[in-house]
């Protein structure tokens, strides 16, 4: 008797979540067709430098002392740089501000048309030096640490590659691809067999976004549809559906490519895999990844479906730092950076070690 | 999506699918024929859209107008100003800094590293 009734409250039970559920389904439902873009990038910061595609903020700090080494994070060129603010709780910048960094991030602005001759040389040597010493006046240090995520570590490294590490104190890089032979679909994708860049370039200028989306998408072309179907399955759930919306704007919100830097990228990276050989020649200086000195940190993640492991793993083994941490966590390309994978996990390592290289 | 195998049936089997098909897509795409196709497609579509803005400017030139062309230029001049700017800017801060005496403003830049603040609590109790 006791055990019907159990089952019957169960039942009950069931009947009224479901109902809940199909309620508030409909009601987050409406609201994900009708409300605007929801809220990002909400950590407070001064835009202190602007140069046409390049923006350099300073974000306002969040603890009585901060570090004497300055932070310098260089995003990657084809994605927004909010992937690392997205809400407080889940922002690497908010996490280093409360840690007591002082912090500054190089943001792209999708690049004009007057825009498409900036090349590898101007988005890796002559912005970040810029950026490093407006960094320096502005603190008074003249050493930075450099954090590079994805393409942006590719910037940071040729970067310091090039002069040596100079004006750069720590060099800390994600994700970032070394060996562009490894780099799975893209390598495919821009196969100098079939892939005519110049002409591509010569006719379009600027690489448009959607072109760089279908890039991003064709890695695992499943996977947009399979989230759209879990975005569904918790459509009652508030809380998803906020999150859901923050990364999926992220991830479609993707930036237009500088013609000129598109060119040099596929011939210099993919074709000639110029940064593992140690052929690069970047304005004139040779980038040899044995010119890196500085101590290094190199966080990878297991699943990434963008950069494979593979393509990353070469940085911590061709650099001549002595001091250098190289590690290998699960998760994927954004979970790596943003969610509850990286705060639990890959934020708390990165702290650790730049607070010992920071003061 | 995928690494999360929990033990509902319907999920474990999109999970799988999603994989599959992800295999699949990759083979595809990766294929070269697949290639020569996008390539032929993205160059006839830049042809095109080069073709059709040739004819605009032909067209805006006629009405007197400025092209895009003429837009991009003007404002490549622009940037080659805005260039010499930032030089300009920069030069007069290194001039105001010396004169300062390069005093900096924010919280003071005294923070330790963790080991040091680790180290010193057991000596405080």
């Amino acid at each position: 008797m006791a055990k019907t009734k159990t089952k019957e409250k169960s039942t009950g039970d069931r009947i009224r979540k479901l109902v809940d559920r199909t309620i508030q389904r409909n009601i987050n439902g409406v609201s994900y067709f009708l409300s605007d873009d929801p809220p990002v990038g909400q950590s407070r910061k001064d835009i202190i430098h602007q140069r046409g595609t390049l923006q350099l903020f300073h974000y306002h700090p969040l603890s009585d002392e901060v570090y004497k080494t300055p932070v310098l994070i260089v995003t990657p060129t084809s994605n927004r740089s909010y992937v690392l603010d997205m809400m407080p709780g889940v922002s690497l910048v908010e996490f280093l501000l409360k840690a007591g960094y002082d912090v500054f991030l190089m943001d792209w602005q999708p690049p004009r048309p007057e825009e498409k001759k900036l090349s590898l040389q101007d988005y890796s040597q002559t912005f970040i030096q810029e950026c490093l010493d407006i960094v320096a006046r502005e603190t008074g240090e003249p050493e930075a640490s450099l954090i590079g995520y994805c393409m942006g570590g590719v910037l940071a490294t040729i970067f310091t590659a090039s002069f040596k590490g100079a004006g750069v104190r720590n060099l800390a890089c994600f994700t970032t691809p070394i060996d562009f032979h490894e780099m799975g679909m893209f390598t495919k994708t821009t196969n100098k067999k079939h892939f005519e860049v110049d002409r591509m370039v010569d006719l379009i200028g600027n690489v448009p976004p959607n072109f760089v989306l279908q890039g991003f998408q064709m890695t695992a072309p499943a996977t947009q549809s399979v989230a759209q179907l879990a975005l569904w399955t918790n459509m009652w759930d508030s809380d998803f559906v906020e999150n859901f919306r923050k990364y999926d704007r992220w991830s479609t919100d993707t930036l237009p490519l500088a013609g000129e830097y598109f060119r040099e990228t596929v011939k210099e990276l993919f074709w000639k895999n110029g940064l593992l050989t140690g052929e690069l020649i970047v304005g004139g200086q040779p980038v040899k990844l044995r010119n890196i000195t500085v101590p290094l940190f190199h966080a990878s993640a297991r699943h990434d479906a963008l950069v494979p492991l593979s393509a990353s793993a070469p940085l911590a083994k061709l650099v001549g730092s002595k001091d250098k941490t190289d590690i290998v966590l699960k998760g994927g390309h954004v979970s790596l950076v943003c969610g509850a994978n990286a705060v639990g996990r890959m934020w708390p390592v990165l702290d650790d070690w730049l607070s010992e290289r920071s003061a | 999506m995928t690494g999360k195998k929990g033990g509902d049936p319907v999920q474990r089997t999109i999970v799988s699918l999603e994989e599959r098909v992800n295999v699949l897509g990759k083979a595809v795409f990766g294929s070269e024929n697949f290639g020569k196709v996008m390539n032929t497609a993205v160059t006839t579509q830049a042809r095109v859209q080069k073709r059709f803005s040739d004819r605009m400017a032909k067209n805006l030139h006629f009405y007197n107008m400025p092209s895009q062309e003429d837009v991009v230029q003007l404002a490549e001049q622009c940037g080659r100003i805005e260039e010499r700017m930032v030089a300009i800017e920069s030069m007069l801060h290194q001039l105001l800094s010396q004169k300062s005496g390069g005093a900096q403003k924010g919280p003071a830049r005294t923070k330790k590293p963790k080991s040091a603040t680790r180290s010193k609590k057991p000596d405080a109790t």
